[in-house]
C-alpha cells in the first residue's frame, strides 16, 4: 500500500506490540460463554492497552476459531487494519500456524508488508530453534530499532539465522516482485474483474471481498485500493472483518470489506443493498452497477489495451492503473489558481472541467458534483497543501503528468486545441505550474541518464544491485552527516559486521528458506503467467509515452531515492517526534530547489522560493541519515 | 440484527449522524438507542452504529444510526457518502464555532449535490451556557436558509434529545410516503436485492 495521509504520524517504534495469541479450536466451542483467543505472551510486556489487545485476539481470529479447513495445513501470512478515532490506519501482520492453532501478530503503523511478514517468519524460526531468552533478545533489538528509511536494509542474525529485508519506498509503484499484495490479487483476480473493481473504487461503491483463504483476502483488499495511486481510499477500509462484526456490511457508506466466506450469510447480505462482490474463491464478480462502461472511452481503452498485452514482474501492473488515472485526473492542474493579494493557491473546478477534454468532462463533473468522491476532494486538498507550505511533490503520477504536459506543449504549433487551452492555463495559473514543470524537466533528464532498457533491466541480477548499491555507499560515506539521533546501535552493528563480510554472506539465504512457509495461494509464483509488457503497447494517442520502460523508475540512480525518501517525510510516515528530544534543524526539505533555475523578481514570493537553495541535498531530518544505512535501489 | 425469515419492523432506515469529533455524537446515540451496552467499534474499525426501534403512526421504524471515524478532516463530506442513506443529522457543538463551521460547509454541499437527502440541523452541548459561542439565533437563521429543521440539544442532561431524533424519522417517514415505490426503485439504476426496502432515498445521480 502507497503512502497516504491516512498513515499514522504518530509512529514511535518500528512495531507497536508483538503478541502470540492461541486460537479456540470448533470443538472446544460446545456450549454458551464460548472462550475466546488467549494471549500466550506480548513484548513489550507491560504493553496494556487492553482495548487494542483485545481487537488483536478479534482479527488475529476472525472466526473466533481456527479456520476450519483441516486440509489445509499450510502456514498462512494475512494482515488486518485497525482505524483509530482519527481515521488512522494500524496495520497487524499475522502468521497462523495450524499445527498448534496459533497466531504470531505484530501491530505497526508502518504498512511494509514484507518486512513484516519477513520478520515474522524469522521471529517464528526463533521460537521453535531458539530459547525464550532468544525471542526476548530478537524483540528487544527489533523493537528498539529507529525505523530505517526506504531502501535501507534491516538485517538481523539470531541463533545463525539472517535475516536481510530491504525497507520498501512507498513512493514507488508496487511491483509484482516485490509486493506481495499485488501478486496476490494479480493471481486471484482476472484482468476484467479488475477493470471492474477500478471503476466502482473510481465511484467509490461498496465493494466486498469474499474468500476463504485469509491471505488472499487481505492482499485483494489492500491491493485493490492501491489502483487508485496517488489518490487513496478515503472511506471504510476493513482487510479482513471479523465474523463478530458481520453486521457492518450492511453500512451505507463507501467501503472496501474483505469478508470471510463463513460469515457472508445471505440473511446478512439482503440488507447490504447495492454492493459489489467479489469471490475469490469462486472468482466471480457481481455488482448492481456498470461502473465499467460508463468510464470514458479512452481510459476504457487504455485498460483493456494493455491488460492484454500482459504485465510483468514489475509495477507494469500498478502502471495499467496510473494510466488510467492520469488521463482522468493528469490536467488537474489546470485548474490551479493564485490569489493576487495572498499569493494562496487555491484550485477551481469548472476551471479545471472547462480546461479537460470533452470527452472527460461530464465523468469528471459528475466525480466533483452529484456523485462527488471524496478520493478526489482530499487528492486536491493534499496538492494545495503541499504547494502552498512549498514542499516537494515527486510521487510517479506528478513525473508522469508532467511528460504528459510537455508533449502536450511540444504540440502546440499543430493547433491543437488542448495545446490552446493549455497554453491559457499555464498563463493563468503562472508561475506555479512553470515552476512544477522547470523542477519536473530536471527530474526527467536524470531519469533518462540513469534509464536502462527493460531488457537490461530484467537482465540485471540481484548480485549487480547489490554491488552496485555498495559503491552507492561508499561514495556517499565521506559527505555523512552525523545523525541527530540514533538509538539503532544493534542494527548498525549488525551492518558493519556484514558489510566486512562477502557478499555471499549477505544474500539472506535464509529468508528464502523461511519463505517457502509461506502460502501464496492457489497459484503458485512459478505458475503465474509470464506475459511481459513490451515498450510501447498502448496505442491511445497521448499517452503512449507514459507507458516506455515501465521498470526504469526502479533502478534509476541514486539521486532519485533520495527525492524518494523526501516524499516519504512529506507524507508523514515515519516518526516525527525527535527520540532524544532534539529538534532537527529546519532544513529546505524541497529537493527540487536546487534544480530549479534562478527565479526571476516575480517570483519571490512563490512559496517555493522562500528557503535558501540548498547546494546538495540534506539529510532528512535527526532520525537517521542515508548514510547511516546501505542503501540499495 | 438480521432476524431471519421475521421482520419485526416495517420500515428500516439507514441514518447518518456527522460532526467533528468531540461535538457529542456518540452521547447522543447513547441517549436514543436500544442497544446502549454494545461495543462501540469506531476506534477499531472506523464505523459503528446504533439501533432504535420506534412506532410512528402506527407503523414500526427500525432505525440504523450510523458514525464513522474522522469526517473533521475532509473540507467537504463529498456525496458518495450519503448515497446509501435515507437522512442525515448534522451535529456541532455550541461551544465551538469551528464545529459549526464545519457543518455549515458540509451542509452547503448536501444540499447542493444531495438534496434528495433528509437531513436536520443538532446544536449539541446547550447546557453549557457559559461557554457557548454559536448563537442560537445565528444557527437558527442558518436552518431556515437552508430550509431544514434545527434542534438544540443537552446529551448531557437529555433535553430535546428525542424530539430530534423522532422529527427526523418523521422527516424520512414521510420523505419515503410521499415517494410512489416504482419512481424511486428506477431511481439511479441501484439494484434492490428487497422490494420492500426498495424505498431508499439516495442522492441525485448525475
Amino acid at each position: 500500500m502507497t503512502a497516504t495521509s491516512r498513515h499514522r504520524t504518530n509512529i514511535v517504534t518500528l512495531f507497536d506490540v508483538f503478541t502470540e495469541i492461541a486460537g479456540v479450536s470448533a470443538a472446544s466451542i460446545s456450549s454458551k460463554g464460548s472462550p475466546s483467543p488467549l494471549i500466550l505472551q506480548k513484548y513489550p510486556e507491560d504493553y496494556n492497552e487492553e482495548s487494542i489487545l483485545k481487537s488483536i485476539c478479534q482479527f488475529a481470529f476472525p472466526l473466533g476459531i481456527a479456520p476450519d479447513d483441516p486440509g489445509d495445513a499450510a502456514v498462512q501470512l494475512f494482515s488486518f487494519v485497525l482505524t483509530d478515532e482519527n481515521s488512522q490506519l494500524t496495520f497487524g501482520y499475522c502468521r497462523y500456524t495450524p499445527r498448534t492453532n496459533t497466531v504470531i501478530c505484530l501491530l505497526s503503523g508502518y504498512s511494509w508488508t514484507t518486512v513484516f511478514y519477513k520478520l515474522l517468519n524469522h521471529i517464528s524460526i526463533v521460537m521453535n530453534k531458539g530459547t525464550q531468552d532468544d525471542v526476548e533478545l530478537l524483540l528487544t533489538r527489533i523493537y528498539h530499532t529507529d525505523a530505517p528509511s526506504a531502501g535501507e536494509h534491516l538485517r538481523l542474525e539470531t541463533i545463525g539465522q539472517n535475516l536481510d529485508v530491504e525497507i520498501p519506498d512507498l513512493t514507488r509503484l508496487p511491483t509484482l516482485k516485490d509486493d506481495k499484495f499485488m501478486l496476490e490479487f494479480y493471481n486471484a483476480v482476472t484482468p476484467r474483474q479488475m477493470m471492474s473493481i477500478y471503476a466502482s473504487l473510481l465511484r467509490e461503491r461498496r465493494i466486498i471481498f469474499v474468500g476463504s483463504k485469509l491471505g488472499q483476502l487481505s492482499s485483494c483488499v489492500y491491493a485493490a485500493a492501491t489502483l487508485l495511486y496517488p489518490m487513496a481510499w478515503q472511506s471504510l477500509f476493513i482487510p479482513v472483518l471479523p465474523a463478530s462484526l458481520g453486521d457492518m456490511l450492511m453500512a451505507p457508506m463507501p467501503f472496501i470489506i474483505g469478508a470471510p466466506k463463513q460469515i457472508n450469510n445471505p440473511t446478512t447480505l439482503k440488507d447490504i443493498g447495492d454492493v459489489m462482490v467479489i469471490d475469490l474463491d469462486e472468482r466471480s464478480l457481481q455488482g448492481a452497477h456498470d461502473d465499467f462502461t460508463s468510464l470514458p472511452n479512452e481510459v476504457q481503452s487504455s485498460l483493456k489495451s494493455s491488460l492484454k498485452v500482459g504485465v510483468d514482474m514489475g509495477d507494469s501492473l500498478s502502471r495499467v492503473f496510473l494510466r488510467a488515472n492520469l488521463i482522468l485526473f493528469g490536467g488537474y492542474r489546470a485548474g490551479l489558481t493564485r490569489s493576487e493579494d495572498t499569493q494562496v493557491v487555491a484550485w477551481d473546478k469548472e476551471r479545471f472541467l472547462s480546461e479537460q477534454r470533452p470527452s472527460l468532462q461530464s465523468f469528471l463533473a459528475s466525480l466533483l458534483g452529484a456523485e462527488g468522491v471524496q478520493y478526489l476532494e482530499r487528492f486536491i486538498d493534499e496538492r494545495l497543501k503541499a504547494l502552498n507550505s512549498g514542499s516537494p511533490i515527486s510521487d510517479e503520477f506528478e513525473k508522469e503528468a508532467n511528460k504528459m504536459d510537455s508533449k502536450r506543449s511540444q504540440q502546440i504549433a499543430s493547433g491543437d486545441i488542448l495545446e490552446q487551452a493549455f497554453s491559457v492555463v499555464r498563463e493563468n495559473a503562472t508561475d506555479v505550474i512553470g515552476v512544477l514543470k522547470d523542477k519536473v524537466r530536471s527530474i526527467e533528464i536524470r531519469d533518462r541518464i540513469g534509464r536502462l532498457t527493460p531488457k537490461d533491466i530484467r537482465r540485471g541480477n540481484k548480485e549487480e544491485k547489490r554491488k552496485r548499491s555498495k559503491s552507492v555507499k561508499r561514495d556517499e560515506a565521506p559527505t555523512g552527516v552525523e545523525p541527530l539521533s540514533f538509538d539503532n546501535i544493534q542494527w548498525r552493528t549488525e551492518h558493519d559486521a556484514h558489510s566486512s563480510s562477502s557478499p555471499s554472506v549477505v544474500s539472506g539465504n535464509q529468508d528464502s528458506s523461511s519463505f517457502d512457509l509461506i502460502d501464496f495461494g492457489d497459484t503458485p509464483v512459478n505458475e503465474r503467467p509470464k506475459t511481459i509488457i513490451g515498450e510501447r503497447p498502448m496505442g491511445v494517442d497521448d499517452f503512449s509515452d507514459l507507458i516506455a520502460a515501465p521498470s526504469t523508475m526502479a533502478l534509476s540512480e541514486p539521486t532519485l531515492s533520495i527525492l524518494g525518501q523526501h516524499n516519504v517525510t512529506q507524507n508523514n510516515i515515519y516518526p516525527v517526534l525527535p527520540v532524544n528530544g532534539e529538534i532537527p534543524p529546519a532544513i529546505p526539505t524541497n529537493p527540487f530547489l536546487h534544480l530549479a533555475p534562478a527565479p526571476s523578481n516575480s517570483l519571490y514570493t512563490n512559496p517555493f522560493y522562500n528557503v535558501n537553495v540548498a547546494p546538495t541535498i540534506p539529510p532528512r531530518n535527526g532520525h537517521s541519515s542515508p548514510h547511516q544505512w546501505e542503501k540499495f535501489d | 440484527m438480521g432476524q431471519p425469515g421475521t421482520r419485526d419492523y416495517d420500515h428500516l432506515f439507514k441514518l447518518l449522524i456527522i460532526g467533528d469529533s468531540g461535538v457529542g455524537k456518540s452521547s447522543l446515540l447513547l441517549r436514543f438507542a436500544d442497544n446502549v451496552f454494545s461495543e462501540n467499534y469506531i476506534t477499531t474499525i472506523g464505523v459503528d452504529f446504533k439501533i432504535r426501534t420506534v412506532d410512528m403512526d402506527g407503523q414500526r421504524v427500525k432505525l440504523q444510526i450510523w458514525d464513522t471515524a474522522g469526517q473533521e478532516r475532509f473540507r467537504t463530506i463529498t456525496s458518495t457518502y450519503y448515497r446509501g442513506t435515507h437522512g442525515v443529522i448534522v451535529v456541532y457543538d455550541v461551544t465551538n464555532g469551528e464545529s459549526f463551521g464545519n457543518v455549515k460547509r458540509w451542509l452547503m454541499e448536501i444540499d447542493t449535490n444531495c438534496e434528495n437527502v433528509q437531513k436536520i440541523l443538532v446544536g449539541n452541548k446547550c447546557e453549557c451556557a457559559e461557554r457557548r459561542v454559536v448563537l442560537t439565533s445565528d444557527a437558527q437563521r442558518f436552518s431556515e436558509s437552508m430550509g431544514i429543521q434545527f434542534f438544540e440539544t443537552s446529551a448531557k442532561n437529555n433535553t430535546n434529545v428525542e424530539a430530534m431524533f423522532n422529527s427526523v424519522t418523521r422527516l424520512v417517514l414521510e420523505a419515503k410516503l410521499r415517494q410512489p415505490q416504482a419512481k424511486s426503485a428506477g431511481g439511479g439504476g441501484i439494484g434492490l436485492r428487497d422490494g420492500d426496502r426498495g424505498e431508499k432515498k439516495k442522492c441525485k445521480c448525475g
